[in-house]
């Protein structure tokens, strides 16, 4: 096995852990006053940001799984199914947005991951709940998503200088 | 670097702040196009409520009929409410009608009264003796026919402004008034420039103009056999009036008999003819609420009144036949399979 | 190193509260879970009639409500209309008091639903 793949290997732990950690650490925080019911700031999203702009696809696929396996064992089947389905959605498109297009920055990637995460929670909510109601509080959902991300991208933006030793073990993947 | 991400903001700001104004300003608009506005509030003995739809002050305009409707209720056809003219005239069996108002309602309805030999407008003695607002009991066969002698329409007369009741005839408007008020607060409304309206007094529904959601208004027949705002049927309808007159409301039971608040004026008793509720459509809505009333009277009966009188009518009978006229086909809805729908 | 802010952001943050601001005005804030009681017409009290059960006097009527429905108990008017309207619990359904001016609905509008019920 070449080092390269090891190291791979090793940060991707490393972030995985990392993610289960701060997402298990939100769920102990108090509710936030200034966000609504069941809104969360989505720390670890910041990991799968940054997983999706320099580790690759099935490591951030891995993050987001192992993550919601994490929920699953913890909090039960629906808190496993929505983290899933909204690690997916985020993953997915940082994957897209921060991976291949590279046209958005920190702030607008961590508003995006925001918004697809809670738009998986809210379908898998509607589908469990089985009522049309959860959509009532899409709006609000969207403007605290606003809010979480411009947080998440930011702290992104000030956490990257710090992974720049990480980013360079990736330097082929990594053009900026 | 930073200083080029700065710019980058600072070169945003404006558009940010333009494209928000826009969207404050585009939605604020879009809903206030779309919005209705509906106000509450209470009459003629039951719930008033008024939906105003494409009119910016829709809630004021609304405001306005409902108080139209209060005033008519107040100060005209109640007869329960001591301001009434109606109530006067009772306790007094006679009244100068110098505004002419009243003696317009009389007229109105007496004529259509003539149309039915079970209905009358001096209904007051029959719904007194039968109590039913006050647990309801049953009369004597002497007060029965007291009362249906005062309920006779010969006991009303009328020379100039001057009303004059005699032999105990006492005048109600409880066939006629709910129908009245919800056709002066569409004409308010109306006057008011709304584009479209849903007026609901008590059973009454009057419908207007646009409804901003295609060329006709939805209205749901009332279930007589479930609670108070579930329907079984619908009918697609516009710039008309829609009566219902029930069983299922009003009424008392003795010894496993259901006794109604809606009587015969020839006996004195409750209408009883396998039909639980009446819907008709109409042009007018004193129109429509006298003919649900008197076709809840006269059954199947009645049939033959409101094709001479140009209404569309749903007769509901206590085994879940639905009897619709022709002219509704296409326009009736039934949201409740148990029903069978036949048409004449 | 990964900007901040880009142009695309901007445009990303806009069409959320854009999208966000659209689905506040098209959807009813209303669900079949709350109940509004309204005295003489205006609103005096919307409640959730899933929570614990409550009872509250308004008026001399007395309405119950929790548990999945709401219910008028008792009033003080003769006629006892709005007691035998019975229990509420879908979308439209109503209890009218008029001799003491109260109302009981059961909130939410769907689609398809009738613009007036008649009877």
């Amino acid at each position: 096995m070449k080092s390269g793949k090891i190291q791979k290997l090793t940060v991707t732990a490393l972030f995985t852990s990392l993610s289960v950690v701060l997402s298990a650490l939100e769920s102990f925080l108090p509710s936030f006053a200034i966000l609504p019911p069941g809104a969360k700031p989505g720390f670890s999203n910041i990991i799968v940001m940054f997983s999706a702009m320099s580790l690759g696809v099935p490591q951030t696929l891995f993050i987001v799984c192992a993550k919601a396996f994490f929920a699953f064992l913890t909090r039960g089947a629906v808190a496993g199914l929505m983290s899933l389905a909204g690690g997916l959605l985020s993953g997915v498109c940082m994957l897209i947005t921060l991976g291949k297009l590279k046209m958005t920055g920190c702030i607008g990637a961590g508003v995006l991951s925001a918004v697809c995460h809670n738009t998986g929670q809210l379908i898998v909510s509607f589908f469990t709940v089985g009522s049309s109601a959860v959509f009532g509080y899409a709006p609000v959902m969207l403007i605290a998503s606003v809010a979480t991300g411009v947080v998440t991208g930011a702290i992104l933006r000030a956490a990257l200088p710090y992974f720049k030793g990480l980013e360079k073990l990736f330097s082929k993947e990594m053009e900026r | 670097m930073r200083g080029d991400e700065l710019k980058t903001v600072k070169k945003l700001v404006p558009f940010i702040c333009i494209a928000a104004i826009f969207a404050v300003f585009l939605f604020s608009f879009v809903k206030d196009m779309y919005s209705e506005k509906t106000l509450y509030g209470f009459a003629c003995g039951s719930e008033v409520k008024i939906t105003v739809s494409g009119a910016k002050n829709g809630d004021k305009i609304a405001q306005k009929a409902i108080d139209e409707i209060n005033r008519v209720d107040s100060y005209v056809l109640s007869d329960t409410k001591k301001t009434s003219a109606v109530y006067i005239l009772n306790e007094q069996n006679e009244y100068d009608d110098r505004s002419g108002e009243l003696l317009e309602y009389i007229q109105k309805c007496s004529e259509m009264v003539s149309k039915c030999d079970k209905m009358t407008l001096l209904s007051k003695p029959l719904t007194d003796i039968w109590a039913i607002s006050d647990g309801g009991r049953i009369p004597s066969s002497a007060q029965l026919a007291d009362a249906v002698k005062a309920a006779d329409m010969k006991n009303l007369s009328v020379s100039g402004s001057k009303i004059t009741l005699s032999n105990g005839g006492k005048i109600s408007f409880g066939a006629f008034g709910k129908g009245a008020c919800c056709e002066s607060a569409v004409n308010v409304l109306k006057n008011g420039n709304a584009k479209g309206a849903v007026v609901t007094v008590g059973g009454t529904v009057g419908v207007f103009g646009d409804s901003g959601k295609g060329e006709s208004f939805t209205v749901g027949v009332r279930d007589p056999f479930k609670n108070a705002g579930e329907y079984f049927a619908t009918v697609d309808v516009n710039d008309c009036y829609l009566s219902t007159s029930g069983d299922y409301e009003k009424y008392f039971e003795k010894d496993g008999k259901r006794y109604c608040h809606i009587f015969d004026a020839e006996t004195g008793l409750p209408a009883d003819n396998g039909v639980t509720s009446v819907t008709v459509i109409s042009k007018g809505g004193t129109e429509s609420d006298f003919l649900s009333t008197a076709m809840f009277i006269l059954g199947e009966g009645g049939i033959d009144l409101a094709k001479r009188e140009n209404a569309e009518f749903i007769i509901v009978k206590k085994d879940k036949s639905v009897i619709i006229s022709k002219s509704l086909e296409g326009k009736f809805k039934l949201a409740d399979g148990d029903f069978s729908v036949s048409s004449v | 190193m990964r900007r901040l802010v880009t142009r695309a952001d901007v445009i990303i943050i806009t069409a959320v509260i854009l999208l966000a601001a659209f689905l506040w005005v098209l959807n009813p804030k209303e669900t079949g879970e709350t109940a509004v009681i309204r005295v003489d017409g205006k609103e005096y009290i919307t409640v959730n009639i899933n929570g614990e059960l409550t009872e509250t006097t308004v008026n001399g009527v007395s309405i119950v409500y929790g548990g999945g429905d709401i219910y008028i108990k008792d009033s003080t008017c003769r006629d006892k209309i709005c007691v035998k309207a019975g229990r509420l619990s879908k979308q439209g359904q109503s209890a009218v008091c008029a001799p003491n001016r109260v109302s009981v609905e059961i909130k939410g509008k769907s689609k398809n639903a009738p613009w007036a019920v008649t009877g």
